[in-house]
């Protein structure tokens, strides 16, 4: 048996590296870890844009981090889905939406005999749109919802819970890093002393510091499917509704979004154009998350445009990809290799679902093709490897862009279908009438 | 649209039956050919446990079902002498242990050095060792929760139980013999058979069931046949039924012998018996021979000679031609698995029902369906062969230094590595199946995953106690299997 991982260094800065050291240190049992400072070339997304998937729930409940008490020392709110507007309007709210009738599955229930359209039967997205958060009835128990994290006080949370966790910070920051044949074979510190792991986690985000000389270039570049690369960042007074949908319109020139905190609101613009004062984000991956003993979380390894909470997924994911399927010291090609499937697989999906929302162009991927037509042709849905989100969450974004399915499923009692609709949304409506609402919700959670 | 099924065996009246039942009468006119002349091959007697849904899916009542066939319960396959002779394991079911904190229980029992336990922890394996049998639990708290089940039935007597069901649904059989297709010179299409006494059936949708002799796929259409012989050569099988002795045991055994394996699948009247052979290793009679040797009670019929070749045709879906069954492909019953393709086949031409013309996107959508499940079901019985420790004969050694698909040697050295699975979502073998036949094919990981290092090394001793103790006293309170069967009422 190979002998098992001891020492992990992860080196960067913000939100992303601090997570990675606090999570693989809490998780990983005989294993000490250190966070090597090093100032980020480039803010990283999930250090501007706070939003977060429901993903965010449980990674932080395997951390010991109870998700309200986090939320309570970073502040914040919780998110419920996208309202989008511009080309089509639609909201994509998390969780299971309706329910089958024997083999006919909701979406086809919908499809048949729906009048409303197909978000009002989501538990999530009625609440959203009424201001109001998850209660016990059961009706709203599929309603599952991210976070909105303030991402300055969340960066200063997440530090001090990874400093409590034991994570070890040296007293000087990265100076050098030198390459050997299987890798890193050290850090070099500004002090003039030097630190060695058995792994290194880059968490230096788009600089990707740590990456072997050469590897550089085995980066897919995403733009030509999503050009909307020029982005600007601003601040606004909060909304006082505070709502727990973010708003996202998509227009040619540009695609903003609003995502609400308390105190502010953040808005975003990606822009096909910069104006004089936008930064670049070009989306895409590295072709190998993992190469020798070095291992890319969050945009080290993928750049995700901050939209749908997607660059907090991914840092989430990813970590938790990194603990369950960590190899030992000798970092077996088998292993690191399946680690790099399953990545790029999740990535690509990640991708897919974000291409989702707008047009789907010529060049297209084939994955999301094929996703895209099986949906228009007879509305099937297959779950495949690295899918992080549900057929609902598909659902919702492609019934909202228009698409209607040319043939539904066999089976199917009108009267019965029908019964079930009025059904849903007379208990939808009864139950969030009861409903807390959003701001209530939040301080029943920071008491 | 008019649906003509040529082939009545398990294939042919399982498509007759579906389709009368889910497809509307008024979409679909569903026509049976079948010759009384042409017996059924029906070696799919074992079954996995997705036959449950699609029973249910056509009306069928469990136990009417059984005393129509003779069927017992099904807890999981027994591999018996595979990676060695006197090595038995039982790929059940249903799960082993209880994952924790995210980690597979086979971690935790690496971590415990008590690996070579894990079946201990399986409460199928535990109660089919003893003959017992309980349907599972709903609560997803109980130990009853984590298994399924499937049955044992006699094939020979499925088909003509779905046709009375099919033929009730609006079916319509034909007798006769198919001695001509004639098709669309122009486009390609099958437009009618003809048959012995000169009738034509004409139709819009064909359904290949012919078995073997793939009629329309292959003789008409010339579709190819991929041949996977060089990793599963195994191309001739020995069955014969004999009287069964001792308990009724709810699973099947397969047995490895000198060139090939032997099955022994109980039913409530009778013990089915075979032996799957390389007929490049072993001739016919040397086969029957060790095939009578083998089996327990008189046998009560004459050995009959099965010959196959395994592989699939790389589309299943030609033109208007539907192959389901063995005319789309063979896949030894090492696993049971050739009644669960033709289901698998069923549910996507339910799904993929042409309405009106047939659409070649779902022609793609079909063939790539069951293209992921015959390719992923191969390496899973390519992994038997091919893990063992056996030099006893050349079969066994040719199965163990073969080389195999790449896909299989990755999934092999990843769990050799530190006992992880590659899983999948599509393709029906899941976690636990791999698991079980990777241990009990002596494919044993070096490591484990490093979260298992996480409990106290008493607390975790402790645990996998308790655990253990619950599963055996969970298997003990379970009825005697055939006493199950008569209190269902489901007994022949």
């Amino acid at each position: 048996m190979s002998a098992p991982i001891r020492t992990i260094a992860v080196v960067g800065d913000g939100i992303a590296a601090w997570t990675a050291a606090a999570a693989l240190a809490v998780r990983l049992p005989g294993v000490r870890v250190a966070m090597v400072p090093h100032a980020a070339r480039h803010r990283a997304m999930v250090d501007v844009v706070g939003a977060t998937t429901p993903a965010a729930l449980p990674f932080h409940a395997d951390i010991g981090w109870d998700w309200r008490d986090a939320l309570a020392r970073a502040g914040g709110a919780i998110r419920l889905g996208t309202q989008v507007s511009g080309r089509d309007d639609y909201l994509h709210a998390y969780g299971a939406v309706g329910h089958a009738i024997g083999a006919r599955p909701f979406p086809a229930v919908w499809a048949a005999h729906g009048t409303r359209p197909f978000h009002d039967y989501a538990p999530g997205a009625r609440l959203g749109l009424a201001g109001k958060a998850p209660s016990r009835d059961p009706a709203l128990a599929e309603a599952i919802f991210g976070l909105v994290l303030d991402p300055d006080r969340y960066a200063r949370a997440v530090e001090g819970y990874a400093r409590h966790r034991g994570v070890m910070v040296p007293a000087a920051p990265l100076a050098d890093v030198a390459h050997g044949d299987r890798g890193v074979t050290a850090l070099h510190l500004a002090d003039g002393t030097h630190l060695t792991a058995d792994l290194y986690v880059d968490a230096t985000g788009r600089e990707r510091r740590l990456a072997p000389p050469g590897e550089e270039a085995a980066w897919d570049d995403w733009s030509g499917w999503f050009p909307y690369t020029a982005l600007t960042i601003t601040s606004a007074p909060a909304d006082p509704a505070l709502p727990s949908l973010d708003r996202m319109t998509i227009a040619d020139d540009a695609i903003t979004v609003a995502t609400h905190l308390p105190d502010r609101t953040i808005h975003l613009r990606l822009a096909r154009a910069g104006a004089a004062d936008a930064d670049t984000l070009v989306p895409g991956r590295g072709q190998r998350g993992w190469t020798g003993n070095v291992v890319a979380v969050g945009e080290a390894h993928v750049v995700l445009p901050p939209v749908q909470g997607l660059p907090f997924h991914w840092l989430h994911t990813g970590i938790d990809r990194i603990v369950a399927l960590l190899p030992g010291a000798d970092l077996a090609a088998v292993e690191v290799d399946h680690y790099n499937r399953t990545a790029n697989e999740e990535a690509d999906r990640l991708r897919d679902l974000l291409l989702a929302h707008l047009p789907l162009t010529d060049d297209a991927p084939d994955t999301l093709r094929d996703t895209v037509t099986d949906f228009a042709r007879r509305l099937r849905w297959r779950q495949r490897d690295g899918e992080g989100f549900a057929r609902d969450d598909w659902a919702q974004i492609l019934f909202g862009r228009g698409i209607r399915p040319a043939r539904l499923p066999q089976g199917g009692d009108a009267e019965q279908e029908r019964h079930l609709l009025d059904a849903i949304d007379r208990r939808l409506t009864a139950a969030v009438a009861a409903a807390p609402d959003h701001r209530m919700f939040l301080e029943g959670l920071i008491r | 649209m008019r649906v003509v099924i040529v082939g009545g065996g398990t294939a042919g009246w399982m498509t007759a039956a579906a389709l009368a039942r889910l497809v509307p009468a008024a979409q679909a006119e569903i026509v049976l050919i079948e010759s009384e002349e042409i017996g059924i091959v029906g070696v799919g007697e074992a079954t996995l446990p997705h036959i449950r849904a699609f029973n249910t899916r056509i009306g069928i009542d469990e136990a009417d079902f059984m005393r129509a066939t003779g069927a017992t319960f099904k807890l999981g396959i027994e591999f018996r002498d595979w990676a060695r002779i006197g090595d038995s394991y039982i790929h059940p079911f249903g799960v082993f242990g209880r994952d924790t904190d995210g980690v597979g229980f086979h971690h935790y029992l690496a971590r415990a050095g008590q690996i070579g336990r894990l079946q201990d922890f399986s409460l199928p394996v535990v109660a089919a060792r003893a003959a017992r049998f309980a349907p599972p639990a709903d609560d997803p708290e109980s130990l009853l929760s984590t298994y399924g089940y499937a049955y044992q039935f006699d094939a020979t007597r499925y088909a003509p139980y779905l046709r009375a069901r099919a033929e009730a649904d609006g079916a319509q059989r034909i007798e006769g013999r198919v001695v001509a297709v004639e098709h669309d010179a122009g486009d390609g299409r099958v437009t009618a058979v003809r048959l012995a006494d000169g009738r034509a059936v004409a139709g819009d949708l064909f359904v290949d069931c012919s078995g073997f002799r793939a009629l329309l796929i292959g003789d008409t259409l010339g579709e190819p046949f991929e041949d996977w012989s060089r990793w599963l050569p195994c191309d001739r099988a020995v069955a014969v039924p004999c009287a069964s002795e001792g308990p009724l045991l709810p699973y099947t055994s397969a047995v490895a012998m000198p060139a090939g394996w032997r099955w022994r699948i109980p039913l409530q009247h009778r013990v089915g018996n075979g032996y799957v052979y390389s007929s490049a290793h072993l001739d016919d009679d040397a086969a029957r021979d060790a095939l009578l040797a083998a089996i327990e009670g008189p046998a009560l019929a004459e050995p009959r000679i099965l010959r196959f070749r395994a592989g699939r045709r790389p589309r299943g879906w030609v033109d208007n031609v539907v192959a389901i069954g063995l005319a789309g492909g063979f896949l030894e019953p090492l696993e049971s698995t050739s009644i669960y393709l033709i289901q698998i086949a069923i549910t996507a031409l339910v799904e993929l029902f042409p309405d009106g013309t047939i659409d070649p996107a779902d022609r793609d959508e079909f063939n790539r369906v069951l293209a992921i499940e015959y390719d992923r079901i191969r390496d899973f019985l390519i992994l038997h062969y091919h893990a063992t420790e056996r030099d006893d004969s050349t079969f066994w050694t040719q199965m163990r230094t073969m080389a195999v698909p790449d896909t299989l040697a990755r999934k092999m050295a990843l769990f050799r590595a530190r006992g992880r699975v590659e899983t999948y979502r599509e393709g029906v073998f899941l976690e636990p199946s791999w698991i079980a036949v990777y241990l009990g094919q002596r494919v044993v990981p070096t490591g484990y995953d490093q979260r298992a290092d996480a409990p106290d090394e008493t607390q975790l001793a402790r645990a996998i106690e308790r655990l253990h103790a619950a599963t055996a006293a969970a298997a003990r309170a379970m009825p005697d299997h055939r006493d199950y069967i008569a209190s269902i009422g489901a007994a022949a």
